[in-house]
């Protein structure tokens, strides 16, 4: 396996990006028993039906076929049960993912939360087709059946009626639960990141207190790739939440000139005279005037905000119709002359 | 915003709380970056054709990626309002693109901007992050800038002419620094020639 040579800072960096990843990937408790049960008990289910499917038709050549439709069929009806009552608790999460999935959708961004898993999916075709080849199989057999069932000659008997039902409860429970698999991949995702994050505290620790770091390849590449997907997940999530403001914020434009003198700040002001914008297009002019304590301007006139450490003082003109702030100024205290002088006004 | 005075930005800012909440999270010399990317982006949100790509299937959602330092922006254009809606800023811990370092005379940029346009679709996917010293800015410790990408490079493409084999920067500086690079930390060495005289394999 290659190794990196990387700064220690890097290191850190990449342990924190882990650590972050466990936070955001890992299920409660509850999360964690509703989804295993779910799991358990339609596979349980699942792989019955199959069972009985096949040995009821092996038995049935010899003529019997009574004791194992009845162990088969004790298996599915516990299982059923068992897998009703977990997909009732996974009710909560299955609804708040749909109404994600249509939200995203609905904005055009279907692919995000797709692209989410992209990375956790290669190389998984053994367990996809371990989930899905049941439920291919079983629908199969329906197609089959049902037709034979509506259109055969003789009337079918109420066993195979009630087969048939089961069968197709067994496919749409694993439809069902197919709709929750990303949950399996969170705790794939959670596992791994804390896995690869001692690996690394480890090498951390062994490295002491050297400036350089040798890593393998192969953990920094994981390590990448958990990180990857969990800015998909934060970005996702800042996009949904960001939905509702749009109506409510203020635009904030600078005009030319107020762009010019922004450009001439240090880093710290003009930092904080980010923060200041941020605030007044967040809760708008009026949560932001009484905050600053400045007695209320006529409309349509200028008013004037400064940042936390008051060393830039800025003018700005409120457009109510268009939700819209220009911020005409834009001036470096001066603490001998602390009034802004000299700005455009509306 | 629909009429706005001539002299103003033609794009106004508009924060989200989790915009505002992602940016305090930035490193400070991404701070510094990102308010040079939204002073361009304020002025025309199509500044960066190669950096930016579209999130939404309506395009107005996009994704501009910084090369250096890493940085992300998702941010959301409203043309009728012409407002610029900053939702998310990260910055990527962990490398995940591959640092490639294009190495070439610079009597050769036209070269070199071919080379960058062959390899664009590369940066889109994210699978590379080419830098070269163009990216250096004025004023900056250009050697120290150098330095860094050389230490960095996974991948190093030398673009081999005979100015490239007759400078002596390249062949004291750079050449050394990835020839080690690619004995002792797996950097890739790629060259391509043009127009040579002289045809002298790096490897």
């Amino acid at each position: 396996m290659a190794n990196r040579t990387i700064d220690s800072k890097d290191l850190e960096g990449g342990i924190e990006a882990l650590s972050s990843a466990v936070r955001a990937f890992r299920l409660t408790p509850f999360e964690r028993g509703a989804y295993h049960a779910l799991m358990v008990s339609v596979y349980v289910t699942t792989w019955a039906a199959m069972a009985l499917l096949v040995l009821g038709a092996l038995a049935g050549s010899e003529g019997n076929s009574e004791e194992v439709a009845l162990i088969g069929g004790n298996v599915i009806v516990g299982g059923g049960c068992l897998a009703t009552v977990a997909l009732v608790l996974n009710i909560p999460l299955a609804s708040k993912l749909y109404r994600e999935r249509g939200r995203l959708k609905e904005r055009g961004l279907a692919s995000l939360s797709k692209s989410l898993w992209k990375e956790r999916r290669r190389g998984r075709w053994i367990s996809v087709t371990f989930h899905w080849a049941p439920a291919i199989a079983l629908i199969i057999v329906l197609l089959v059946v049902i037709p034979l069932m509506i259109w055969g000659e003789e009337t079918p008997g109420e066993e195979i009626i009630i087969g048939v039902l089961v069968l197709m409860f067994v496919v749409v429970l694993l439809v069902l639960s197919g709709y929750l698999r990303n949950q399996r991949q969170r705790m794939e995702i959670a596992a791994s990141a804390e896995e690869l994050k001692k690996a690394l505290e480890g090498l951390r620790q062994r490295a002491g207190k050297s400036e350089k770091v040798s890593v393998p390849s192969e953990l920094l590449e994981q390590a990448a790739r958990i990180e990857t997907a969990q800015i998909a997940k934060e970005r996702k999530d800042a996009i949904l939440q960001s939905v509702p403001v749009g109506p409510s914020g203020y635009g904030v434009a600078f005009d030319r000139a107020a762009a010019e003198q922004r450009r001439m700040l240090d880093g710290s002001d003009r930092v904080e005279l980010e923060d200041q914008v941020a605030q007044l297009s967040i809760e708008g002019p009026d949560k932001f005037k009484s905050q600053a304590g400045e007695v209320t301007p006529p409309e349509g006139a200028s008013r004037r905000g400064e940042t936390k450490s008051k060393r830039v003082e800025f003018e700005y003109v409120i457009d109510r119709a268009s939700r819209g702030i220009r911020i005409i100024a834009v001036r470096r205290q001066d603490l001998s002359h602390s009034s802004l002088k000299g700005a455009g006004h509306a | 915003m629909p009429e706005k005075a001539s002299e103003t930005e033609p794009y106004a800012i508009q924060y989200s709380e989790s915009g505002r909440a992602s940016r305090k999270e930035l490193p400070p010399d991404a701070v510094s970056a990102l308010f040079d990317v939204l002073d361009a982006l304020a002025a025309n949100p199509d500044a960066f054709p190669g950096r930016v790509r579209n999130i939404s299937r309506d395009g107005s959602i996009r994704l501009y990626s910084h090369p250096s330092p890493l940085l992300q922006v998702t941010f959301e254009v409203d043309t009728s309002r012409q407002v610029l809606y900053l939702q998310h800023f990260v910055c990527p811990k962990v490398q995940v693109t591959k640092p490639v370092f294009i190495s070439y005379s610079h009597k050769d940029e036209k070269w070199l901007e071919k080379l960058k346009q062959f390899l664009r679709p590369l940066e889109d996917q994210e699978l590379i992050r080419v830098w070269d010293d163009t990216e250096i800015r004025a004023g900056s410790d250009w050697l120290g800038d150098i330095s860094r990408a050389l230490e960095s490079a996974r991948v190093a493409v030398f673009l081999v002419t005979q100015n490239f084999l007759d400078s002596p920067f390249i062949r004291e500086q750079e050449l050394p620094q990835l020839i080690d690079a690619a004995n002792n930390r797996g950097c890739v060495l790629v060259d391509i020639y043009r127009k040579m005289k002289a045809a002298v394999s790096v490897e």
